[in-house]
This record gives C-alpha cells, structure tokens and sequence, in this order.
C-alpha cells in the first residue's frame, strides 16, 4: 500500500526567502505522515534537487493508495501565478492554503504596473480558492483577517516555523566583517528586506537625514536586500544622493554569511515599512540583541509584542529619527530591549511551531 | 528614559517621550519649519519621472487586434435572404476564388507587417531604459542645485538670526545697570 502524499507547491523558492525556508522545514516533518516534496513553478538552480519543477508533479508525485483524492497539497501562497492557479484548482487532492500574504499593489503601480497587476491577480486568486480549501492556515493573526477578508472561513493561526538565530551559527562573512569594522564608523542602523516601496525605504532615508544632520551626524543607515525594481531602486538611489546622505549604504542582494556581519554590527534595526503579513528580519535583530525600531502596520506589532519600539504608522521621519537616536544611545532602553527579545523569541522555536503546523495538518488524515 | 530591570522599558510611555522631543525641537527651532514637508517633495519630485507607465491597455489592444488578424476566404459568408441567393454567391466567389485570395494574401502580408511594427513600438516604449536620460539628468543637477541654494538661504538666514541674537545680548550687557 502506497503512503499517503503530502506535497508543498509554491509559485518561485529562492534560498534566504522566508517562504521556501518555511517549506524546507515542514517537509521532515510532513514525511512523518507520508511523502512530501516541494514543488514550485520557478526556482533559484541552486535549489535543484531539493525543489521539484511544478510541470513535473505528476511524473515525480505519483498518486498514493487511496487515489489523489486521499492526498494533500499544501499550497503556499504568497504571489499571484496564472500556471499554478490552474494546476491547483485541476487538481484533486485535498487543498491545505498557507497564507503569507500578498502585498496591496497600490505602491507598486506607479513603478511596475505589470507586478501590480500580478498582485491583484494573486489575490483575486487566492480568494477564488477558497471554495476548494479544506484548511487555511494563516501565519499571523493579521493574515489570518486578511484571508476572512477575501471569504475563507475557520481559518486557523500557525506559527510561522522559522528559526531567527540561525543566521546567529553562522560564520560572518570576513571582507564584509573586516569592511563593517575598519570603515564604518558611529553608530549603525540595519534595514534588512527587499528594496521595495510598501517597506518605506524613502521614510527611512528621511529619518535618517533628520537623524544625521540635527541629532547625530557620525550615524550610519545600512539597507541589505535585494532591489525587484529598477524604476524603484534608482529613485531610492537617487534620493540617498540628493539628501546628501554617504553614511547611507544600500548593498543589494547579499549572501546569509554577509547578512550575519551586518547583524552583528548593527546597534539598532529600524524599519519604516507599511506593509508585512509576519517580517522575519525584527525577529533576527532580536536574535543578534539588536533593539528594533518599527511602525505599528500589518503583522509587526503581533510579530515584536512588547519586544521593540513600535512607532504609530502616522509618526513621520521625526519621530523614527527621534526613535533611531533612543534606540541608540540610550542604555537602559536597549538593555531591557534586549532582555525582552530573549523572551520573544522562544515563542518562535521552528520545531514548536512545526508541530502546530503538524497538528493542524493531522486533522485531516 | 531609563526603566526599572525588572519590568523593562514602557513602551508606550517610550513613544510618548519621544513625541514630546519632535514637539520640544520643532518649538526651539532645531527643526526648522515644514522640514517634513520638504523631505516628502524632494521624494515626490524624484520619483515624478521615474515612473512607469501602465502599458496593459496596450498589451490588451495588441491581444485584440490578433483576434482580427487572419484573412480567410472561408469567412466571407453567402447566406442571403434571396430564394437562389446564396448559390448564386457561392457560384460568385468559385469564379473569383483566385482574385479573393490574391487580395487576401496581399492583407495577410500587410496585416502580419503592420503586426510587427506595432510589437516593435510596444517593446520600445515597455522598455525601462526607454527614458530620455539626457533630460533625466539635467532635471536631477537642477534640482540638486536647488535643494544646494535652499540650504545655504536657509543656513544664512539662521546665520543672521544668531548675528541678531548676539548683537541683542551684547547690547544688554552693555547697558549700565540701574
């Protein structure tokens, strides 16, 4: 008798991504209840192996005992894709949503009209799933409203199952290291994400101008991720130019051995971002000891609890700079920061929150 | 801002404080008038032309226009209302079957032509680095040159008030007392 299939599709998996880290941890796990691969429409060649093409799932996947019927897929969702929305919905096996969220498209129009209109669509077809799900699990209570939102019912919170200190195991990378420790002087500000409009990087270039020029000119704003879109990237670029601000480094794409430099030089993580259905970096400034400095929108406040200085989503660039600035230099502000984010921090132990994953999941079988 | 260990920092009274610092430097004049406003338009106005158009309503015509762009001779009905009618138009286009099809062939050659061009401006104007980089840059040193002019105004200007203030306080040192 064949096992039971408990396969995981997603639309791209790329190492680092929050998502694909996700679904390389619930497969041990799902393969305690019977086969599990990931499978995904597009993937970075270094993860050949261990992501499946999509167009092969039924070649590498072939049905269990009871027929597809009695198998579950997993379906991450955290962007729009015509090809996968099709294959899922012409599919027969039990359908288990994890939602990510999908970002609103309103920033991203004026800079990629065509992302934003694949971000409608990922919406438009998410909620179109709905009828089809046997269980959404969404990983923030935040998420878990936004899917209610677009018609899902009994939706379930699950953890997200991440490990935030793994980046604290790793080796810094030595030329960043050496870079961060010889050349960057003063006080260092981390920004961790994508270079992307709803993470509000023009307000933290803002602040950062008020922080530099009236509060503290020897402060340092570093920006590590990647930039999706060039339109985007130049303006931010541009901006840093026009402020006149060279403390401010945008570095683009780096690798986990170069990010862990960053971590452990940073005095302060600050985020101004708008927009996040759970936000993994706050949670990895917290594993290095990093106070965090954050605005109070989507998923953020549930993520730090008391563990960081959430800011109002109407407080402007002088309060996040008055708020970098405490952040900063004021001891007893970081020590009892710090002292909070030990504590925050073991609500998201990866193997805790896969067995809630897992318990949820076993309802089904 | 420092709290007690045991119960680490209020936070709420943390973001308190710090909205009294923005109020407290705004009222002492660290801060000078509508510099928040100042850094939203230096944004706004970076942004202005780097935006991207939206070209799906292109895209959407091209699709449309594809659906149209098959001649066949197959397509040209002969149903007619008329008793013999469309025998008769059937009998019509077997003698002009060769003239149709000339003609159709020459649209097709035309229509396909006319297809590419279109596809060609599309990709051009879709292109990111279809922007008149030239006027980009003029725009940008403008601006730049401005944003240069608006602070040495604005630094002067406090220079002048501190000049004020000093003259203000030596003239009262100055003053012999009553």
């Amino acid at each position: 008798m064949s096992p039971r299939r408990f396969h995981q599709v997603l639309v791209s998996a790329s190492p680092g991504d929050a998502v694909t880290n996700e679904a390389l941890a619930l497969r041990p796990v799902l393969r305690r209840l019977g086969e599990s691969e990931i499978f995904a429409r597009y993937y970075d060649p270094s993860l050949a192996g261990e992501v499946l093409p999509l167009d092969e799932y039924d070649r590498r996947a072939p049905a269990g005992a009871g027929g597809a019927s009695d198998d579950v897929l997993v379906l991450h969702g955290s962007i729009g894709e015509p090809a996968v929305a099709s294959f899922v919905a012409g599919r027969p096996e039990r359908l288990v949503l994890r939602y990510h969220n999908i970002s609103p498209s309103g920033p991203f129009v004026p800079y990629d009209p065509a992302f934003a209109a694949l971000l409608d669509q990922g919406r438009a077809e998410i909620a179109a799933l709905a009828p089809r799900v046997v269980l959404a699990l969404a990983d923030s209570t935040f998420n878990g409203t936004d899917l209610e939102a677009m018609g899902y019912g009994g939706v379930r919170v699950s953890p997200l199952v991440v490990d935030p200190s793994a980046l604290c195991g790793l080796e810094p990378d030595p030329a960043t290291a050496h870079h961060l420790a010889t050349t960057v002087r003063g006080p260092v500000l981390l920004f961790v994400g994508q270079l992307l409009p709803h993470k509000r990087p023009d307000l933290l270039l803002q602040a950062f101008h008020v922080l530099a020029t009236y509060l503290d000119p020897e402060a340092q704003l570093i920006l590590v991720g990647p930039a999706r879109l060039p339109g985007y990237r130049d303006a931010v670029q541009h901006l840093v130019h026009e402020l006149s601000l060279p403390n401010a480094w945008i570095t683009g794409a780096v690798t986990p051995e170069a990010l862990a430099a960053f971590y452990r030089r940073a005095d302060v993580f600050v985020t101004a971002s708008e927009h996040e259905g759970f936000c993994v970096p706050v949670l990895e400034a917290m594993a290095f000891e990093v106070p965090v400095v954050a605005r109070a929108a989507g998923a953020v406040p549930e993520t730090v609890a008391d563990a960081a200085v959430v800011l109002p989503v109407d407080g402007g660039p002088l309060l996040l700079a008055e708020a970098m600035r405490a952040a900063v230099h004021d001891e007893g502000l970081r020590v009892g920061l710090a002292a909070r984010s030990r504590a925050r921090l073991s609500h998201f132990d990866p193997a805790r929150s896969a067995e809630t994953f897992l318990g949820h999941l076993a309802e089904l079988v | 801002m420092t709290e007690e260990p045991e119960t680490g920092p209020d936070l709420d009274g943390v973001v308190a404080r710090l909205r009294d610092r923005v109020a407290e430097r705004r009222r002492s004049g660290t801060y000078p008038p509508g510099l928040e406003e100042a850094l939203e338009d230096h944004f706004r106005r970076v942004v202005a032309h780097r935006a991207s158009p939206d070209f799906t309503g292109l895209r959407a015509r091209l699709a449309a226009l594809d659906g149209h762009s098959r001649f066949d001779a197959a397509l040209i009905h002969s149903q007619s209302q008329r008793p013999g009618g469309e025998a008769l138009h059937r009998a019509v286009s077997k003698v002009v079957a060769r003239q149709t099809q000339g003609v159709l062939d020459q649209v097709q050659r035309y229509a396909d032509a006319v297809r590419e061009v279109l596809e060609g401006v599309a990709a051009a104007v879709e292109d990111p680095v279809h922007v008149h980089a030239d006027l980009v840059e003029q725009l940008d040193a403008v601006l730049e040159r401005l944003t240069t002019a608006q602070r040495r105004a604005t630094a002067a200007e406090a220079a002048l008030s501190e000049l004020a203030a000093r003259v203000e306080r030596l003239e009262a040192s100055s003053e012999p007392a009553p």
